[in-house]
């Protein structure tokens, strides 16, 4: 058996058909990019009204973080006695009173120590708030060398 | 650069490849159905298909070429969903005009060919799809290995054995010697029947 393994030579498509092929295939391809155009237009629009959404909101979420009252204490620290070094309770944050928020957990926070009948609030040295037995009431913040917290008058039990 | 263009949307750009490219693969889908008429909206589908699925990449190579003929692979492989896929930019064109010049000498060539082609399809179709493929895009058009690699997406070594494979069994075949049962034969899907 003997078979020519080469193909036939190549031809051209002719002249004419290439033109009508090129002209339907140009009509079909560039005739749809128009909806295509509008379409792509139509995300555009839709991207732009959720672009203006989201900065409404964002707006509006900033508007409300900046005029919201502030929590005035983040966490504070509740000591079983009036030194530094004592056990300390971590209370939660969103406390309005730290003395009062101290008041309510120490007997649960510090089982074996007796209630104090005062407490009062110090700035600590790392910005914090601590709650500290006391019995002088004044006296307390500045004996253990920190300051008294800015409105934060001592309360008696 | 015609093809970045043409992605832009400009028509004219896309007309100026299909002028500079249509012709090989015409010629490619001919050599893969032995069929001038049924290349010819291949070669439509293949332009189409290329434009659909790659219009929002940039292409791997300087020429589109590699990609063309990558995509006429795929087309020819499922040339009826392919053609479906066209709509009427499949559509035959209405066939020539008989008085154009040299059109009985143009068709008798044609003709020729297609005998000659369908004999070497029938060979070539006792070989594994993918040294088909090797075959028709290296021997048959000319590509350059790394360029078929591209069209294929396979490795250039793997289109080179694929090649050599293909070159070795269809030569076995052609003297009338080779090991017939032993070849996976995937044929590809023409229609070989004579006239």
């Amino acid at each position: 058996m003997s078979i020519r393994l080469t193909p036939p030579p190549e031809r051209d498509l002719p002249t004419g058909r290439l033109q009508l092929r090129k002209e339907q295939l140009v009509s079909q391809i560039y005739g749809s990019v128009a909806p295509s155009r509008h379409h792509a237009r139509r995300i555009l629009v839709v991207a732009a009204a959720l672009a203006i959404t989201g900065i409404l909101a964002a707006a509006a979420y900033a508007g409300y973080a900046l005029t919201r009252s502030a929590t005035p204490v983040a966490t504070i620290g509740c000591y079983e006695s009036d030194t530094l070094d004592a056990n300390t309770a971590v209370l939660a944050t969103g406390v309005d009173s730290p003395v009062a928020a101290c008041t309510r957990a120490y007997a649960s926070a510090f089982p074996s120590a007796q209630q104090p009948k005062h407490f009062v609030a110090c700035m600590l040295p790392s910005g914090s708030v601590g709650v500290f037995p006391s019995d002088t009431m004044s006296d307390t913040c500045k004996s253990l060398g920190l300051a008294n917290r800015p409105q934060s008058p001592a309360t008696s039990r | 650069m015609l093809w970045q263009q043409a992605r832009e949307g400009h028509a004219a750009a896309f007309g100026v490849l299909f002028e500079r490219h249509a012709s090989r693969i015409y010629n490619y889908c001919f050599r893969r159905t032995g069929d001038w008429a049924l290349a010819e909206d291949l070669t439509s589908a293949t332009f189409l298909l290329a434009w659909r699925s790659h219009r929002r990449a940039p292409l791997q190579a300087e020429s589109a070429l590699p990609l063309l003929y990558g995509v006429a692979t795929n087309v020819l492989r499922n040339q009826r969903r392919s053609l479906r896929r066209g709509n009427e930019a499949f559509a035959r064109l209405p066939p020539e005009r008989a008085e154009e010049a040299d059109f009985a000498d143009a068709a008798s060539t044609r003709l020729d060919d297609r005998a000659l082609m369908r004999q070497l399809l029938r060979l070539v179709a006792r070989l594994p799809r993918r040294e088909q493929d090797a075959i028709a895009l290296c021997d048959w058009s000319g590509l350059s290995y790394e360029d078929a690699a591209l069209a294929l997406g396979v490795p250039i070594g793997t289109v080179r054995s694929r090649l050599a494979r293909g070159r070795a069994r269809l030569r076995e075949l052609a003297s009338g010697s080779g090991p017939e049962a032993d070849v996976d034969v995937v044929p590809l899907r023409v229609e070989v029947t004579e006239q």
